[in-house]
């Protein structure tokens, strides 16, 4: 069901920009905490049925659909089992299934969007411009489909302890020794949002993160107006796993930067993690652009709260290798140049065994240099793809693209 | 032998400094947005109980089984193949209740523990201080073995 206008009974949209519900026929607007609540209550009898049901059917595919009328045109809305809120495929009017919003399934907070889906797109048109290895195509990309989606979050508090041994190199060059140090503490998170839905991948959520909690407002479903969202359906393992990666995370951060020694590595662990009962249950919002590149999807997210773009995209192969292998040779030509004329200064001439030591250590020290540089180069680039490929996520894709409207 | 091992070189730091150089370049232009909030977003810093340096071998076997600190309570907790959902204000109240009957037995079990700890660690009795008195030979050296009483 939507909220319909006072004056004409069209539904009404929140509005990013103002930050008011918005009647696209008459032009009215109004503040979501005014619209009068006993207008709502009688929604919430309305349930969304499922399609099994509905249709006796035991279709594997119909298991996690439902039906839902529309409160305009009364066409069918078919849903997913944690889709809160969404568009009518027919007449396009906005609807909130309140059956999976009503008591104590409704979220405490809502952080309402502040960004425009006009925003959201000039910010990701702005951002891909700067991109030198981003091909033409996708710097002008057509949009697929754009949907704004609140994410349900828990907002966590929780105690986390750990004892961790970490292995580390001291000292450099041939007095390397390795060293173990022990590490052990307690650490408090306050106000970590863990994304509470399993279609999500935490990987990309966490990307979007900071969001500014001090801005959450009561939850009030006439915010979901016009934008699509999904009730938490994690189950209490998925959402402990998940804080106690980001802790241990943060954990081993910090206590490796307390350790002098290169090389560091956590080599055993004991971790243990209490979640508080005070976590606050609360929707998030989002943008996700969807487009395909050379047939496969890809999926841009905006921060619905501050803008902030994430995405990693396909790369220019052709620009990218000619400019690495050119500015390569160059760089081979020049340290070429540079290595035949100093070499011969340390491998001729005969003299004292105390200058040919110390030869050798400054060949050594050149031998380890040019190894190290090499190898963090090409970390660097194997890391690189790696992000790429992980944020090309096809279930993220999946999660926008499913949605009717 | 010069010029192969100054080619060797040579392709080393070029192709090693051209790889670092594009490679954060790649980084730059296509991961957009690659972070997430830092430990000082959540006020996640350690508070240490234990710092060691140069562990000998049976100091890193032993250091996380003798450091780990267990917080959190499997009994307390939902358990895990359940949704996470707020609760009803009587499942609130039912579980208020059940954790503070929890926490009672809890602290009856140590008070019990204390009174049979001091009762184990208790001085010595007037009647044992007045045996042990007793039993000294006369050569007055009572205040050398003095037992230790009570106090």
């Amino acid at each position: 069901m939507a909220t319909l206008c006072k004056n004409c009974s069209h539904a009404l949209v929140f509005d990013p920009a103002t930050q008011k519900l918005f009647c696209s026929s008459c032009g009215s607007s109004y503040r979501p905490e005014d619209i009068e609540a006993e207008s709502k209550e009688y929604r919430q009898d309305l349930r969304a049925e499922s399609m099994e049901k509905i249709y006796d059917s035991k279709d594997k595919d119909l298991m996690d659909c439902y039906v839902y009328s529309c409160s305009e045109c009364g066409g069918e809305i078919i849903i997913n089992g944690s889709e809160a809120s969404t568009t009518c495929v027919y007449c396009g009017n906005p609807n909130v299934v309140f059956s999976r919003i009503a008591k104590q399934k409704c979220p405490e907070f809502v952080l309402p969007f502040s960004i425009t889906k006009e925003q959201a797109i000039d910010r990701v048109r702005k951002k891909l411009k700067k991109g030198i290895f981003i091909p033409k195509e996708i710097k002008n990309f057509s949009i697929d489909c754009i949907r704004g989606i609140y994410i349900p979050f828990w907002i966590i508090n929780a105690e986390y302890t750990n004892a961790v041994v970490i292995q580390g190199q001291v000292k450099s060059g041939k007095n390397s020794v390795t060293r173990y140090f022990g590490r052990a503490g307690r650490m408090r998170l306050n106000n970590l949002p863990i994304d509470a839905s399993q279609a999500l991948s935490d990987e990309s959520s966490s990307k979007l993160e900071p969001f500014d909690l001090k801005m959450l407002k009561p939850f009030d479903e006439d915010y979901l107006a016009g934008f699509y969202s999904n009730v938490s359906d994690v189950t209490y393992s998925d959402l402990k796993f998940s804080t106690l990666n980001r802790a241990k995370e943060y954990f081993e951060e910090e206590a490796m930067a307390d350790v002098h020694a290169s090389r560091k590595t956590v080599i055993s662990s004991q971790p243990s993690l209490k979640i508080h009962n005070n976590m606050v249950y609360a929707m998030l919002p989002a943008w996700f652009i969807t487009f395909k590149y050379k047939g496969k999807p890809n999926t841009i997210l905006v921060n619905g709260d501050n803008g902030k773009v994430v995405c990693a995209l396909p790369w220019n192969k052709g620009l990218f290798y000619s400019l690495l292998f050119t500015v390569g040779a160059v760089f081979t030509s020049a340290a070429y140049i540079a290595f035949k004329y100093t070499l011969p200064i340390f491998f001729a001439g005969r003299s004292s065994s105390s200058s040919n030591d110390s030869r050798g250590k400054i060949i050594a020290v050149l031998v380890a240099g040019i190894i190290a540089l090499f190898t963090v180069g090409i970390k660097k680039m194997i890391k690189v793809f790696k992000n790429i490929k992980l944020t090309q996520d096809k279930s993220m894709f999946n999660f926008t693209k499913k949605r009717q409207g | 032998m010069i010029e192969m091992i100054s080619f060797l070189f040579a392709i080393g730091v070029g192709f090693g400094l051209s790889c670092l150089i594009f490679g954060s370049m790649l980084d730059k232009s296509n991961n957009i947005g690659d972070s997430r909030g830092s430990a000082n977003d959540y006020k996640a810093y350690i508070h240490y109980t234990a710092r060691k340096d140069c562990m000998s071998k049976e100091d890193r076997t032993n250091f996380c089984n003798r450091y780990y600190e267990r917080v959190d309570d499997p009994d307390l907790e939902p358990r895990g193949y359940e949704r996470v959902r707020r609760l009803t204000e009587e499942e609130v109240a039912a579980f208020r209740k059940a954790a503070e009957e929890k926490k009672a037995a809890r602290l009856a079990l140590q008070k019990e523990a204390e009174l049979a700890r001091q009762n184990g660690l208790s001085g010595t009795t007037e009647d044992e201080f007045k045996l042990w008195e007793s039993r000294q030979p006369s050569n007055n050296m009572t205040g050398v073995f003095k037992p230790l009483d009570g106090n």
